[in-house]
């Protein structure tokens, strides 16, 4: 009786242990994976941030888009333009081909269902999927109200310059009750960008 | 009578024999469940140190983007990275245990040694150094470190990019 009740016990370690191991795997595969995506979705976005003429930001969380314009360094064939030299001195990269040259090329950031979606002149392409849980934060320093407190730009470069700063969050699965607050800020995958180019929806705001 | 005599004996042994047998299978089975939660265990602590360093990458990441606004002449002050980016914590660094930035701006390939050296602790820029010669020379090396304790047992980590920047090849 001893013998059956101790082996019993044990027999629910043993069922306990690999329960624990099962679910600890598998939640660790999910953390790895959402951690590629972020940082896949942030280098993106800090890649076409880079060149942005414009940066457009709507919604909050899981509903935030970004909308961007850059220049159109690339043909539909992916060849690089040869760039046009204006008569103020900039260069403009332009399709001529087309009856009105195109040379400003908008791209969108968003969540679309389960999935990230880049979209560049109406094509979409899914950055990451089964990301229904991310968090896309987006602030730029000429329009954030709090931008005295969340950058650190300088007085004197104040309006001479333009940050982007991207968070990006997921939910982790460690517990059946689901993550706390704390716990999914830990997973936070950040980023700040200094905008190259001069802003041209915002006069005045560009690269000092 | 002798059998049955013969038989209780046997009983007995192997009555005996089973809770020893029971006892080293218990032993076995106690020393397998430890290992598995001790391997458990290793893998989130693994896991929390790989997202430490990933962590550090992005304060890294963060100071150097907020490094180009500088220009020459505040790259090399005195204290300009004190006042200017050290004032603030960086995003994700509070994850960080302990954490401590240093800098060190020092001559790349120059003709003097003068060096500037910045950090914030626990809250807190400060300037070492107080050169201003560094503005004369034509490129500097910026060597920026985070530093901070973490698993396993509070062991202190490391994490640096260098930067070698020269005049003129930042904004003017």
């Amino acid at each position: 009786m001893v013998a059956a009740a101790v082996i019993a016990m044990i027999a629910g370690g043993v069922a306990m242990a690999f329960v624990a191991m099962q679910r600890n795997l598998a939640s660790t595969r999910d953390y790895a994976t959402n951690h590629g995506d972020e940082m896949r979705i942030s280098d993106y976005l800090a890649l076409d941030l880079r060149r942005a003429l414009s940066v457009q930001i709507s919604g909050t969380g899981g509903t935030t888009r970004v909308t961007l314009t850059i220049p159109n360094f690339y043909d539909s064939n992916g060849n690089t333009r040869m760039p046009t030299i204006k008569s103020d001195g900039s260069v403009d990269y332009r399709d001529s081909s087309a009856p009105t040259p195109v040379s400003r090329v908008t791209v969108a950031y968003y969540l679309s269902g389960s999935a990230m979606i880049r979209e560049q002149a109406g094509a979409r392409q899914a950055l990451a999927v089964n990301v229904q849980d991310f968090k896309l934060t987006v602030l730029d320093s000429t329009t954030d109200p709090n931008a005295a407190q969340d950058f650190s730009i300088p007085v004197v470069l104040a309006g001479k310059v333009a940050q982007v700063k991207t968070r990006i969050s997921f939910s982790p699965t460690y517990k059946t009750a689901g993550a706390s607050t704390a716990t999914t800020a830990a997973t936070t995958f950040y980023n700040t960008t200094l905008l190259r180019n001069a802003r041209e929806d915002k006069p005045g705001v560009g690269l000092y | 009578m002798f059998k049955a005599s013969t038989m209780r004996k046997t009983l007995h042994r192997t009555g005996g024999f089973s809770l020893l047998e029971n006892v080293f299978a218990c032993a076995v089975i106690c020393l397998f469940l430890a290992g598995t939660f001790t391997a458990n265990s290793e893998s989130m602590s693994i896991l929390r140190m790989g997202r430490d360093e990933a962590g550090a990458s992005q304060v890294l990441q963060q100071r150097i983007e907020q490094l180009r606004i500088a220009n020459w002449q505040a790259i090399t002050g005195s204290t300009w990275i004190r006042d200017n980016i050290l004032n603030k914590d960086a995003d994700g660094s509070a994850n960080l245990q302990g954490v401590i930035e240093g800098i060190s701006i020092t001559p790349y390939n120059g003709l003097t040694t003068a060096t500037n050296q910045f950090s914030r602790t626990l809250g807190t820029a400060t300037a070492n150094g107080g050169n201003s010669s560094l503005i004369a020379e034509s490129a500097i090396k910026v060597t920026w470190t985070v530093t901070w304790s973490g698993l396993p047992k509070g062991r202190i980590h490391t994490r640096q990019n260098v930067a070698i920047l020269g005049l003129g090849g930042v904004a003017k």
